[in-house]
């Protein structure tokens, strides 16, 4: 769903759906890379069974990324596809099923928004080709230094749309890559491979479910089944939600907002196209070593557990005392329902209802309310009962004007906020309005050079005085100057600095965004009536027309929550306005629906084509079909505007608004192409045809001989998949006719990559299971079904008094709690300890990321630590053997143990309390130590213990002098308990 | 409506109901009444199997007045000129996209 708001909501709100994903990273040996062994038991402790790729999600980043260089050529491109759909099965890896599913076209109901992205994104990129050599023509006039142009073409994203040759030769190349995977990879060895490219209508997403609705339907289906579903949409959780599988996993990257992006002039990191200066990069690294490395790391992923969600849902919906049973997984259905109001990719959301402004909350509010009354469920399997939605919409309608009202006075104090927000910000800017110099001039604490004493204070005290009357009386000067030149007309105040800067700020204040016209003010009386008059052009009086859009709503509604339920109902409804009615305008509608046109069919590929591409993009259609888009003696001209309008809508940006592009006629589109049909080439014909699934299987998996053997036979007809073979999963195979089999060698459709001589896949055609035209698929759990263990704190486990709660972080509820080595620890307690004391002289060591510096071998024994010392201050950390300069016997404790963090935690420290112990007399300070130290570590500590030993051995070949002390090491540290190991300070020795 | 519209569709009543067919769900009064007296206005320059050429043309007109978007001037040209003497009433006004962004780079 295209509400990118759903799913921050959803992870703030529910927090403990998100799972961070272990991911094994592949090893590199001598410059040969080393792949994971996917057979291996899955790092994330939970094993799954089918993993299904919502493919668009992939292809978008894959070929053209906002976060780095865009690959060269298409064949880059699809590397760049394998590789990602690699790193998902690594971290996944699935043990049954691996499904791919490429949105193929999609229902009429959602070519409305497929037009305004194209659209959009066509105009989009040639403003970005504009721009780009404006700047590039700029920098290099000012003589800046630029890359020179690659000779790559402007990619078109566009073509990631069903029906183009990328697409086609997509599905090429993924048949290539499940063949060499198949054949070489032991992890995909038992796997069956599903590929649903572009060639078979639906979305992705609606293939994958279609599926897992059609095998859950059949009795062989294992009800335990644990499904990973990977993509970003939000909509996939409501799906998931929606199939009532027990165990559900949605796997998606994370998303960091903010990410820096590269200047696409230059290439470089840090500014945006218009700021480029065309500079000479910079050396990344001493030797320019992380030059490919971008500053923020690889992309991470995230899983997102379904069953948790379940889990919170349960607690905020469950329902005492009603006046019919409570049933979980109806009221589930009904939550996924009202979440549709917020917002879909198929209506426009109600004006109401912003997902920021808690619109979900309220709704489940309301519901909770009104199903006392309804005396039943909003939904049943996916169909409506609008009877009992109306009392809902009724309610948010009696609030809606207060709401508007509140996001008005909201949307005011956030400016007021942000206004005075920036006024502080600049005032912090300006600095203080008077400043000492010379010797007394502030100095940035924790820096290497220390401030001298003091001398002859009084004449520096004199000389800060001249200076400040001098500088009042510059600044009363240039002010009257300004007053005379201004004609005296402002009133010459105290000559005071500020006066000027009076000035500017104006200027600055001035410049801030301006407001977008809104002429529908919905905090204002009479709301209703602007609205229909700006947004569809109608009276308010004019009932009949807002009947009409109430009616195409409320058959929206119908359509979507089939859509999730069923699967696609009606190829040919959609919403034929660009806004949605109010909630207050839902009345009477329960006879607004009753049923949709049966038998529709989806568009072909090439026509849909037509319908969503804009003239600019007409390059991917056969030459008359293009001129259909751009003569003005074309029969669908009108389809085609150069430009159009966009309503702001309230929002800042042109892409947050509602493109206001005319509706594709399906009558007249079918009719202007019936004439250039004839015109199509053999090969396009066939990229015009609807294709089919494909199974794919390795040789050693059971259903490959039955597979085998039908070629064999050359069976014609459609063949059911016998259960027993593949895990429950059924479906009709039909022979291919340009197959993959085993002992045919695959040609790689990309130059870089060798063929496989050596295949040992199979494919063939699949079918999901059919039903009845009339079969209703049941939203419920299915019998058999074990519910996975809980995760949230039980409401009443204080109750219990219990030990503790701890929680669950990963899917394992017995993990194995992670133990800190030594460096760790002196990691943690240097950070820790930094963050206790911030404001201390010692807090700016450098960060932990400077260890490995530390390991540099260092020999010999009292000596060292004068070196060691120097290498201290080099990093930033002031020489400890000044400290006792100052006498500070309260806080000497406290003093003495940040000293000693910062000693191990600072750069060349890493060693610095493991030699120093040697010689120290370290009693005092450990028992200082140990009198601060907390009591919780002591666990740790044991552990600690338990393995130093080893931890010592691997580096006793460089380290002969440690060896020594060993045992007097090991004593001292397990006789404090209570703190990691203490950093002994050598300051006594050292003067 | 001018009154010759009405007139003329009093004398066609067949043609008339023919033209009614072409009005799209989402369509006002208002702007099917414009759309219409386009129609009517040019049907006569039209065979009868060129009549979706003809219903091309009067939304282009229409989508310039009522939705604000652009097509290349030959063409805008040309429907405006076929729209001459058709009155609306109190026409909405939009941003093109391109306007839009035109005047965010301006700052």
């Amino acid at each position: 769903m295209g509400v990118p708001a759903f799913f921050r909501w959803l992870s703030r709100k529910y927090s403990s759906i998100i799972v961070h994903c272990v991911e094994e990273k592949g090893k590199e040996c001598n410059g040969v890379r080393i792949p994971v062994d996917t057979t291996k038991p899955n790092p994330n402790e939970v094993e799954f069974d089918n993993l299904y790729l919502d493919m668009n999600g992939i292809i978008h980043p894959c070929t053209h990324p906002e976060d780095k260089p865009a690959p060269k050529n298409e064949d880059e491109m699809m590397v760049a596809i394998f590789e990602y759909i690699d790193r998902l099965f690594n971290i996944v890896r699935p043990r049954r099923v691996l499904y791919m599913a490429i949105d193929g076209v999609a229902p009429r109901a959602k070519m409305n928004q497929q037009r305004s992205r194209r659209f959009r994104a066509s105009k989009e990129g040639v403003e970005l080709v504009e721009e780009k050599n404006r700047m590039r023509e700029e920098v290099i006039q000012r003589g800046g230094y630029l890359p020179p142009e690659e000779i790559k073409e402007r990619f078109d994203s566009n073509c990631i749309t069903p029906g183009t040759e990328f697409m086609d030769n997509l599905a090429q190349c993924l048949r290539y890559y499940v063949a060499d995977r198949l054949s070489n990879d032991p992890g995909w060895r038992n796997v069956v491979v599903f590929l649903s490219d572009a060639s078979v209508p639906g979305e992705g997403e609606h293939k994958i479910m279609d599926y897992i609705r059609r095998q859950r339907a059949q009795p062989n289906h294992d009800p335990n089944t644990h499904h990973c579903l990977c993509g970003a949409d939000a909509d996939l959780i409501m799906l998931g939600l929606a199939t009532h599988e027990p165990n559900f996993t949605i796997i998606r990257e994370e998303f960091k907002p903010n990410k820096p992006r590269p200047c696409a002039l230059c290439g470089q990191i840090g500014h945006e196209i218009k700021d480029c200066q065309g500079v000479a990069r910079e050396k990344q690294g001493q030797h320019d070593e992380f030059a490919d490395s971008m500053p923020a790391s690889e992309q991470e992923f995230i899983f997102i557990r379904l069953c948790v969600l379940r889990e919170y849902l349960a607690r905020e919906l469950t329902m005492a005392s009603l006046p019919f049973p409570f049933d979980f997984e109806r009221s589930v259905d009904d939550w996924v329902f009202m979440c549709f109001f917020v917002g879909n990719d198929f209506l426009p959301h109600l004006p109401s209802l912003e997902i920021r402004e808690g619109a979900i909350d309220r709704l489940v509010n309301i519901y909770k309310d009104v199903v006392h009354k309804t005396g039943g469920y909003l939904t049943e399997n996916g169909y409506v009962n609008l009877e009992r939605v109306e009392m809902i919409m009724q309610a948010v309608g009696v609030a809606e004007d207060n709401i508007f009202k509140k996001r008005k006075e909201d949307d005011e104090s956030f400016k007021r906020r942000m206004k005075e927000k920036r006024k502080r910000a600049k005032q912090a800017e300006r600095g203080p309005a008077y400043m000492t110099t010379g010797q007394f001039a502030p100095q940035a604490l924790g820096r290497r050079d220390r401030p001298e004493a003091v001398q002859n204070a009084r004449h520096q005290a004199f000389d800060m005085r001249m200076q400040s009357r001098e500088q009042h009386n510059k600044d009363a000067a240039q002010s009257l100057k300004a007053t005379m030149r201004n004609g005296g007309n402002s009133s010459a105040g105290p000559s005071d600095s500020s006066d000027s800067r009076g000035v500017k700020r104006k200027a600055e204040d001035s410049d801030s965004e301006p407001e977008p016209e809104d002429n529908v003010r919905l905090w204002e009386d009479g709301w209703k009536q602007r609205y229909y008059k700006t947004k569809f052009d109608v009276d308010v009086t004019d009932e009949d027309f807002r009947r009409k859009v109430v009616r195409s709503y409320v058959e929206g509604l119908c359509w979507v929550l089939r859509y999730y339920y069923q699967g696609c109902v009606s190829w040919k409804w959609y919403f034929p306005f660009h806004y949605a009615p109010f909630a207050s305008d839902f009345k009477d509608i329960k006879g607004l629906f009753t049923e949709f046109e049966k038998g529709t069919k989806p568009f072909k590929p090439l026509e849909q084509l037509m319908g969503v591409f804009p003239a600019a993009s007409g390059n991917f259609l056969p030459e008359t079909w293009r001129s259909l888009m751009m003569s003005p003696d074309s029969s669908i001209i009108d389809f085609y505007p150069d430009d159009f309008a966009i309503d702001l809508n309230g929002k800042k940006y042109a892409w947050q608004g509602v493109a206001l592009l005319p509706f594709v006629d399906e009558r007249r589109l079918r009719a202007a192409l019936a004439d250039v049909y004839p015109d199509l080439t053999p090969e396009e014909v066939r990229r015009n045809s609807l294709g089919s699934d494909l199974l794919f299987l390795g040789k050693s998996h059971p259903l490959f001989d039955f597979i085998h053997e039908l070629y064999r036979a050359e069976s014609l007809e459609g063949t059911e998949i016998p259960a027993e073979l593949c895990h429950g999963i059924q479906g009709t195979l039909n022979l291919d006719d340009d197959p993959i089999l085993p002992d045919k060698a695959v040609t790689s459709p990309i130059p870089m990559l060798r063929d496989i001589s050596q295949n040992s896949a199979i494919g063939v055609k699949y079918k999901d299971p059919h039903y009845a035209e009339d079969f209703v698929f049941k939203a419920v759990l299915l019998s058999g079904a074990k519910m996975p263990n809980k995760v949230l704190k039980p409401g009443d486990w204080e109750r219990g008094n219990r030990e503790p709660w701890r929680p669950q972080l990963g899917f394992n509820p017995n993990r194995q709690q992670a133990h800190l080595d030594q460096s760790g620890f002196r990691a943690l307690g240097h950070n820790l300890n930094r963050n206790q004391h911030g404001r201390g002289q010692y807090s700016n060591a450098p960060p932990p990321g400077n260890y490995q510096q530390g390991y540099r071998p260092q020999h010999g024994g009292g000596h060292q630590p004068f070196q060691h010392s120097r290498q201290n201050s080099l990093l930033g950390a002031p020489p400890p053997f000044q400290q006792p300069q100052y006498p500070r016997p309260i806080v000497a404790r406290c003093h003495l143990r940040q000293q000693q963090q910062q000693q191990y935690g600072g750069g060349g420290g890493g060693h610095g309390w493991d030699r120093a112990s040697q010689s120290q007399q370290s009693a005092y300070q450990q028992n200082a130590v140990r009198g601060q130290g907390g009591a919780g570590s002591s666990s740790y500590q044991q552990r600690y213990d338990q393995r130093r030993d080893g931890w010592h051995e691997r580096r006793d070949d460089h380290r002969d002098d440690r060896r020594d002390n060993r045992g007097q090491h090991h004593q001292s540290y397990s006789s404090s308990r209570s703190y990691p190991p203490p950093p002994p300070s050598r300051r006594y020795t050292w003067k | 409506m001018s009154t010759d519209v009405e007139d003329f569709i009093q004398q066609n009543r067949a043609l008339a109901d023919q033209v009614e067919k072409f009005r799209g769900y989402c369509e006002t009064e208002k702007q099917w009444q414009a759309r219409r007296e386009f129609i009517l206005r040019n049907v006569n320059d039209f065979q009868i199997e060129d009549v979706d050429q003809l219903l091309s043309l009067s939304m282009v007109w229409a989508n310039n007045v009522f939705m604000g978007c652009r097509y290349n001037t030959q063409l805008l040209d040309k429907v405006k000129e076929m729209a001459e003497g058709i009155e609306v009433v109190d026409a909405p006004v939009f941003k093109t996209r391109d306007e839009i962004m035109k005047k965010q780079q301006g700052r």
